[in-house]
């Protein structure tokens, strides 16, 4: 015996799949949520962001290449970045990280600077800000990440340096040519935490980039070896090392909180060391905010 | 004939005889010699610039004619100096504002004639402790000047070798030479070196590494602190030296003096000499990458040098001296090897080498791969 759908065979079968699109809802939502934790702290202020555009630009692929045994420039490429980005507009600040603290969720960083709004917080590592896109996460119900370094040398406009010509010769001529290079880069060392917008604003009206604070990126070092027709022959990523973006870019330990002791065997190691976040905006984020909050009520 | 060999045989006994009186009496005579008052006043002078470290003044590495007196000069400066990169201010005391002092040169039977001068800038005594020199406390107790005054002192340097040389005034030698007021002096054989084995050793340029421990007193959120002068910073420095641990560790002044666009710099085949000094804490050189051919690790240059060390030791209080011959290119670190002190407080210094390299003394047979 066949059913004929009539309107009232067709309302029997909207409810259940109504309560299913609902079920599979919450179970999208409640997936989100995170750990069930009561933070009973969230940031001091309304997090101020940026929205970069999509668009072009010309990036030099982090990490260590060789060819043939000889190290080499790191590719350097015109790439496009198709999806605009939202990125905090100054880097984390001290009294933001201090709430992440206040709740249990961040170690208490390194840094001898005032806990301010207007300050960023130093002294933390690539752990620490893992930790505190994770707690800002669940705080605020979207979802807070750092960003990868081709979006962070993206957003920060910074000029590609121009490649220094590879010297040819032994590893020893590569090896001194290197550091007499850097040597003769003068930088004097910049102690002092600077309030946000003491080193201006770049054209995207992202604010500090070129501050004497590194930022922390996801980013993986990474070594390639090229073959003679600069294919890929093998890649090998140490993730306990990552990228920091900044004056130049940087390859520090992901535990180290200040580089001063130890980054860099010659020259000047990064300033301080902080980082901010990227926003990635998903359909159901509203839903898991509100869910979030609806728990902290009743739990 | 007969009477021809007779008066020949005579002659020879009585010529037999004569040089077996006269031999005794003949080695005799450099003994005597030696005990005759030398008369000072007839002897060549010579008066020498010094140069700042690493650096060393020109001189002979083997003696050109007789000893001579050698005169020199020096100005202590009381200053403040930025000892790291974080700027952190050091109350020092300096001979011709460098820490070290400079070295000087002399040879064995040389007279070493020094010029002290403690400026009226300056507001401490001051004087000087020859390690080299014999008697009054290494002429300590000749060699007393307040600010304002100068004072002339003459020794021989009668012992070949590198000796240090530190300010000792009585009661505050500890911190005087905390503040950085040592330096050497380096008295070569009038041949110059030797392996103890007759044969010579020559060297194409000398560096000097003064090594210097500093104890910088710390505030509570645990930052360097910053005193106006000398006087102020005294007491708590005092409490920090009595711990016996350092806050830095220096070559030639600060973190990284000798490093970047300062390091030391030499070449394939080149042989460098390195005098290093250390007035306090004792220290074991290391070069990263080389070896010492010939140390004479507590300074003495009449012992013959031991050979093919990696690391030697150099006492608190001694000066050492390393000769070695470049094989390879590239940078070298020259350390105190106790890596904490050298990577973390301040005791390295790196050499840039140019040359060809040689794969048969290293070569990197697979560059780093995916394990297979």
């Amino acid at each position: 015996m066949t059913h004929r759908l009539s309107i009232g065979g067709a309302a029997s079968l909207a409810l259940p799949l109504a309560a299913l699109a609902l079920v599979g809802a919450a179970i999208v939502v409640l997936s989100n949520i995170g750990e069930q934790h009561t933070w009973t702290h969230e940031p001091a202020a309304s997090i101020q962001t940026v929205r970069v555009p999509r668009g072009q630009f010309v990036y030099e692929q982090p990490g260590e290449f060789t060819l043939e045994g000889h190290r080499v420039d790191a590719p350097v490429e015109r790439t496009f970045v198709r999806g605009a980005l939202e990125v905090m507009k100054y880097q984390v600040s001290a009294a933001d990280y201090a709430q992440c603290v206040s709740d249990g969720a961040c170690a208490a960083p390194d840094s001898t600077g005032p806990v301010r709004l207007d300050l960023p917080v130093t002294g933390v590592s690539y752990n620490d800000a893992v930790a505190y896109a994770d707690w800002l996460s669940a705080v605020t119900g979207e979802t807070w990440r750092l960003p990868t370094d081709r979006e962070s040398a993206y957003f920060r406009n910074a000029e590609s340096a121009p490649p220094t010509a590879t010297p040819s010769g032994s590893f020893a001529d590569t090896w001194l040519a290197e550091y007499r290079n850097k040597a003769s880069q003068p930088r004097e060392a910049q102690n002092a935490i600077s309030p946000f917008g003491t080193f201006g604003e770049n054209p995207f009206g992202v604010a500090d980039t070129m501050s004497n604070v590194w930022e922390w990126t996801s980013t993986c070092y990474t070594r390639v070896r090229l073959d003679a027709g600069s294919s890929e022959v093998s890649r090998v990523e140490n993730c306990g090392v990552r990228v920091l973006q900044g004056q130049h870019r940087a390859y520090i330990s992901a535990f180290i909180r200040d580089a001063v002791a130890g980054a860099c065997a010659i020259g000047l190691p990064p300033d301080h060391l902080g980082f901010r976040l990227v926003r990635e905006r998903h359909w159901y984020d509203p839903l898991v905010r509100w869910a979030g909050r609806g728990l902290r009520l009743i739990a | 004939m007969t009477k021809t060999t007779a008066l020949f045989r005579r002659t020879f006994l009585a010529g037999v005889a004569s040089v077996a009186v006269a031999a005794p009496l003949g080695l005799a005579v450099p003994a005597l010699a030696q005990e005759a008052p030398v008369d000072i006043a007839a002897l060549e002078r010579v008066q020498v610039d010094l140069v700042a470290p690493p650096f060393v003044h020109e001189h002979d590495q083997v003696a050109q004619g007789e000893p001579r007196v050698v005169e020199f000069r020096m100005e202590i400066e009381e200053k403040e100096m930025v000892v790291d990169g974080q700027g952190t201010v050091f109350q020092a005391m300096t001979f011709e504002g460098s820490m070290p002092g400079p070295l000087m040169v002399v040879h064995e039977g040389d007279y070493v004639e020094l010029t002290l001068v403690n400026p009226e800038t300056n507001s401490f005594p001051h004087n000087i402790d020859f390690h080299a020199s014999t008697g009054a406390l290494g002429g300590g107790a000749l060699t007393h000047v307040n600010p304002g005054e100068e004072v002339v002192l003459r020794w021989k340097a009668t012992r070949p070798g590198v000796f240090i040389y530190h300010c000792a005034p009585e009661g505050m030698i500890a911190w005087h030479v905390a503040s950085g007021m040592s330096g050497a002096i380096m008295v070569l054989p009038r041949e110059g070196l030797s392996d103890g084995e007759g044969n010579p050793i020559t060297y194409d340029r000398a560096y000097y590494v003064g090594e210097h421990d500093l104890y910088i007193p710390r505030d509570e959120d645990g930052n360097f602190k910053d005193y106006g002068s000398h006087g102020e910073a005294y007491g708590e420095t005092l409490d920090v030296m009595k711990t016996l641990t350092p806050s830095h560790v220096v070559f030639n002044g600060a973190v990284g003096a000798l490093t970047g666009e300062n390091a030391l710099t030499a070449e394939v085949d080149e042989t460098v000499l390195f005098v290093h000094s250390s007035a306090l804490r004792d220290t074991r050189p290391h070069l990263i990458g080389g070896h010492g051919d010939y140390v004479w690790a507590e300074g003495s240059f009449n012992n013959p040098p031991l050979v093919d060390l990696e690391t030697w030791h150099i006492p608190g209080g001694a000066a050492g001296a390393a000769v070695y011959t470049f094989l390879q290119p590239g940078v070298y670190a020259y350390v105190n090897h106790n890596l904490i002190e050298a990577e973390q407080l301040g005791a390295t210094a790196h050499v840039l080498v140019d040359g060809e390299w040689d794969d048969d003394l290293m070569t990197q047979v697979q560059e780093p791969r995916p394990i297979e």
